[in-house]
């Protein structure tokens, strides 16, 4: 380590270093502390000890909505990274038709939340838009958002219509990274088109995917505003991911040391698979 | 420009269409003169620029959208700038405390900011940031996201190239400047565009971190279209209609620099 | 901050961010303040902050009141902030954390006691109306109004958007169906022989249609049905849930045979009863002027209607009711002023008016006599008023409530029986009110 780099890198990574001290590092040690308190909000946080984490193990609604995260983050993820990695290879070529049509896969992933759920609330009714496409391709109506066995599926089909266009424009980003040579290769158009795709492309583009794995698991196990905009979790808890159980504890039933330790065993296990990711992948990276 | 085989372009089209018939119903919805009909299939009437019209005169949403492309611009600013020098750091420096930003950022993405939000207000109240643009902006400043995106485009950065550039006494900075930012650019764009659309669709800390109408965001405009007993369709859509307006335009503006990133990553060697 | 000992490194650091909070506290407690404020000597003055939900027709309202009463107090700001209603608990839940709350808010009377057991609201003193006693306040309003607004005999509200739920059917439907539409049932048995008559074969059409996934509409709902039968849903005194009795399960069974929960709407059940799609809805006041809003052709009195709560045969009726209030925060820094701006907005003609510029109902003693209280439903708002139940006062309303709706919704969607669902909420409340 030279003096002049260590001196340079540490520069660089300074402002970085103290956002996430101040921001995130803080704020995790507090979620830590409160974990082990009852904490309403209000006055100050009382000492339970492992009370919460007792709670969260015997609670039906706990397990049940770890399930539906579950489910929700591979049928979320999955998808979303084939739909888009699929769909960016032809796309990542320059050329107007095709940035026009990058631009109009993008469309969704620019519209507000609040504006977009409401939008599916009323293509999910009975008798909208949804139905009519049912009908049309033979399946009949459904219930979409009023029955438990299809919400959690609605959802789905909402957030992946939502987020797919960021996933085509990383991995249009990744591709573009790559020397135009390679990039030439993994992006060919022809008979070669399949094989190229798993021997050339789907290799070179291995951090793309590191970052597009990590960023993608880690956010659908967050995620709770789709669930809590488009169903408010229902219809019986069907979409009640574990996030929005814990939102729920904290600013609606205040809860917050309860929320904290859910938090916390969320951090966990994030922690492990986000460190298994990089440990896979770390032999090309030094 | 021809865009490969048929079927490959046919497939694509398809997809897009797909994609697009969820808009189609929305543009039917904010054209609608009231809420009678909302299967959201057929035009019956077509308000939408009476809608659009009663939206932006109403005097609070245009304040909105500003703030709100404010706000998203130096977010996404302030955390390119931090992400991609904290990220190049990463990937291509040795330096004490680098671990640790690893670690940090591991955390940052591991971590519900449902449960950060709370600390964060009360620091923010402490040093009597709530209510002021800062306040908005701070807490987002940087992304686990953006150092992460960056460092996984550095580390495609030839060592070689740098060691290069070393030995003909270039300074750490220059670089960074000269050599990094131009070859990360699309990891660069990228970040730029995905912090700007996390702010453009953030609703909650907005709401909790300023008690002054003035400083509200879109989002708050489009969730204040629901009353005690349902929505205003028609507006709401329409609203939202024209919020996709900003973000996109900066897309496609940014789509140009995307293809020059391209060509600079093959040109240097 | 020093108050709390500090047992190892990691509370430290959590308390570092966190203990902002407390030094807040002490520091607003202290009253740094050099505004004017109000009291009942120097009359009211100084800045009055006001948060409540946003509502087209009441922002519009609200803001012109405000306009008349700055004009006639010119020493008063009354500062509004309209919130998003689905993000006003949020909001209010993270202001009060850090000891900065607004000095006035409106919110749902259901989420009042939370806040009270919290301290964070200031129990009325007769000082801030210009009464002797508290009596002599009460008496201004309908009997009922208070009900709502109290928590552990300390009154810290008074009540705006006042509703008892009463019965709305559809005429068109009912003629359709060969029942009599100035005849509405009366009775909950007859409910459900009309409910059955209104239902086709794929249920695609309803008879009675209850509003679904909604904590408040719940309760609502549920309400007349299992007091009605002289059940209850919570022992207030012995803090016990009281699904799992015959009465609590009799409820249970039978709001789960009517309707169809699968059938949905962007407006729920009012947009399914604007439709035509289910002929009966329990509902409030504000109905009337809903329905026409959401699809234009209904009519009231014409397409629809409404009817006073059905009770169960040979029992006594009992409605459901809900209220919102207007409570000042306990660091409110100008009360008085606070109490004297709502006081002043149900004086003279202010209630006639904001009746019938927003439908919001302030139950002020006399108010069905107002002229924009003439219409029926506004009247059997008001008949309905002394046997009307505003539901459990708790801290823990909405878990306990959420609870509520656990059940019904896996009883309705046929995921639990009646007896099974109704253990589970006795469960439930056993540990939310532990």
């Amino acid at each position: 380590m030279s003096t002049v780099e260590a001196r340079a890198g540490a520069g660089l990574a300074a402002p970085a270093i103290v956002y996430f001290v101040l921001f995130w590092a803080l704020p995790a040690l507090a979620a830590l502390y409160l974990s082990f308190t009852s904490y309403d909000l209000s006055g100050t946080p009382q000492w339970v000890g492992l009370d919460n984490y007792r709670q969260m193990v015997t609670s039906d609604e706990f397990w049940s909505s770890a399930w539906v995260t579950l489910l929700y983050t591979v049928f979320a993820v999955g998808p979303t990274i084939v739909i888009a990695l699929v769909v960016a290879v032809p796309l990542a070529k320059p050329g107007r038709f095709r940035a026009w049509l990058r631009g109009l896969i993008f469309i969704p992933a620019v519209m507000p939340l609040v504006g977009a759920t409401v939008l599916w609330q009323v293509i999910y009714s009975t008798g909208g838009l949804a139905d009519t496409i049912a009908q049309a391709a033979g399946v009949g109506a459904r219930p979409w958002l009023t029955d438990s066995d299809y919400a959690i599926w609605a959802l789905l089909v909402m957030v992946i219509w939502k987020y797919v266009g960021l996933y085509v424009i990383i991995f249009v980003a990744g591709l573009q990274a790559l020397p135009a040579n390679v990039f030439e290769a993994a992006a060919i158009d022809g008979a070669r088109t399949l094989r190229t795709f798993f021997l050339v492309t789907v290799p070179l583009l291995r951090r793309t995917f590191t970052f597009v794995i990590v960023v993608a698991v880690t956010g659908a196990m967050q995620s709770f505003v789709p669930a809590y905009l488009l169903t408010k979790g229902g219809p019986v808890n069907a979409t009640q991911v574990l996030p929005l159980y814990l939102y729920n504890n904290a600013f609606s039933y205040s809860r917050f040391g309860y929320a904290s330790a859910i938090a916390i065993v969320l951090l966990v296990v994030l922690l492990i698979f986000a460190f298994t990711q990089f440990t896979l992948v770390r032999s090309d990276e030094e | 420009m021809r865009i490969g085989r048929p079927l490959t372009a046919v497939a694509l089209i398809g997809f897009v269409a797909l994609m697009l018939l969820p808009l189609y119903s929305m543009i039917v919805l904010a054209s609608a003169p009231d809420d009678g009909d909302l299967s959201g299939l057929g035009f019956h009437g077509f308000a939408l620029f009476d809608n659009i019209g009663q939206i932006m005169t109403d005097g609070r949403f245009p304040r909105y959208l500003m703030n709100s492309v404010l706000i998203a611009s130096a977010v996404s600013v302030l955390d390119v700038a931090i992400s991609a020098a904290a990220g190049y750091a990463l990937a291509r420096l040795r330096f004490p405390g680098r671990a640790a930003l690893l670690n940090l950022v591991v955390i940052a993405l591991s971590l519900t900011p449902a449960v950060v939000m709370i600390p964060v207000f009360v620091m923010l109240s402490e040093i009597g940031w709530l209510n002021s643009y800062q306040g908005l902006i701070a807490p987002f400043a940087a992304s686990a996201l953006g150092v992460f995106l960056v460092r996984q485009f550095a580390l495609g950065i030839p060592v070689q190239m740098l060691h290069a550039a070393r030995v003909d006494g270039a300074s750490e900075l220059r670089i960074f400047l000269r050599i990094a930012v131009p070859l990360l650019r699309p990891a660069l764009l990228t970040v730029l565009l995905l912090q700007f659309l996390a702010q453009w669709d953030n609703l909650i800390w907005p709401l909790i971190a300023a008690s002054e109408q003035e400083l509200w965001t879109l989002p708050l405009a489009l969730s204040s279209f629901e009353g005690e007993h349902g929505i205003v369709y028609h507006l709401q859509t329409a609203a939202a209609l024209i919020s996709i307006l900003p973000p996109l335009v900066l897309f496609s503006f940014l789509q140009r620099y995307y293809v020059s990133g391209l060509t600079l990553g093959g040109v240097k060697r | 901050m020093s108050a709390i000992p500090r047992r190892d490194l990691l509370r430290g650091a959590a308390l570092l961010t966190l203990g902002g909070a407390v030094s807040q506290l002490t520091l607003t407690g202290c009253g740094s303040d050099d505004q004017p404020v109000g009291s009942s000597k120097a009359g009211p003055q100084g800045q009055v902050v006001v948060w409540m939900h946003e509502e087209p027709a009441n922002t519009k309202y609200f803001n012109a009141k405000i306009a008349e009463y700055q004009k006639k107090y010119p020493k008063v700001t009354i500062k509004p902030l309209y919130v998003p209603i689905a993000n006003l608990d949020t909001k209010l839940s993270t202001a009060f954390t850090t000891g900065a709350p607004p000095d006035l808010i409106k919110v749902g009377a259901w989420t009042l006691a939370e806040r009270a057991s919290k301290g964070q609201l200031a129990p009325l003193a007769p000082a801030d109306f210009g009464v002797g006693s508290l009596d002599q306040l009460k008496s201004r309003f309908e009997a009922n109004a208070f009900a709502a607004l109290t928590y552990e005999n300390q009154i810290y509200g008074t009540p705006i958007d006042f509703n008892s739920v009463h019965l709305w059917y559809r005429r068109d439907r009912f003629e359709q169906a060969g029942l009599d539409p100035d005849k509405p049932p009366t009775t909950w048995e007859q409910i459900a022989e009309f409910s059955q008559k209104l239902t086709n074969a794929d249920a695609s059409k309803v008879g009675l249609q209850w509003q679904l996934a909604d904590n408040i509409w719940a309760m609502l709902n549920f309400i007349p049905l299992i007091h009605g039968l002289g059940g209850q849903i919570i022992d207030e005194s012995s803090r016990r849930g009281m699904l799992n009795t015959p009465e609590g399960i009799k409820a249970l069974e039978y709001y789960g045979s009517l309707g169809n929960p699968k059938l949905s709407d962007p407006v729920g059940a009012f947009g399914l009863f604007a439709k035509g799609t289910s002929a009966m809805l329990m509902s409030g006041r504000f109905t009337s002027s809903l329905i026409p809003a959401i699809n234009p052709e209904a009519k009231l009195g014409k397409t629809f209607d409404s009817a006073i709560v059905p009770s169960w045969e040979g029992k006594e009726k009992v409605a459901a009711g809900y209220s919102w209030g207007w409570m000042v925060a306990k660091k409110a820094k100008n009360p008085f002023t606070a109490w004297h701006f709502i006081n002043w907005l149900t004086e003279g003609d202010n209630v006639d008016q904001q009746l019938s510029a927003t439908g919001l109902v302030t139950p002020t003693a006399g108010w069905q006599k107002l002229a924009s209280a003439s219409d029926k439903a506004s009247q059997q708002l008001e008949e309905q008023i002394p046997y009307t139940d505003f539901g459990p006062v708790l801290p823990q309303w909405t878990e306990t409530i959420k609870a509520l709706l656990d059940s019904l919704e896996s009883v309705i969607h046929k995921k639990q029986d009646a007896k099974t669902a109704a253990t589970a909420f006795d469960d439930a409340v056993g540990r939310i009110l532990k």
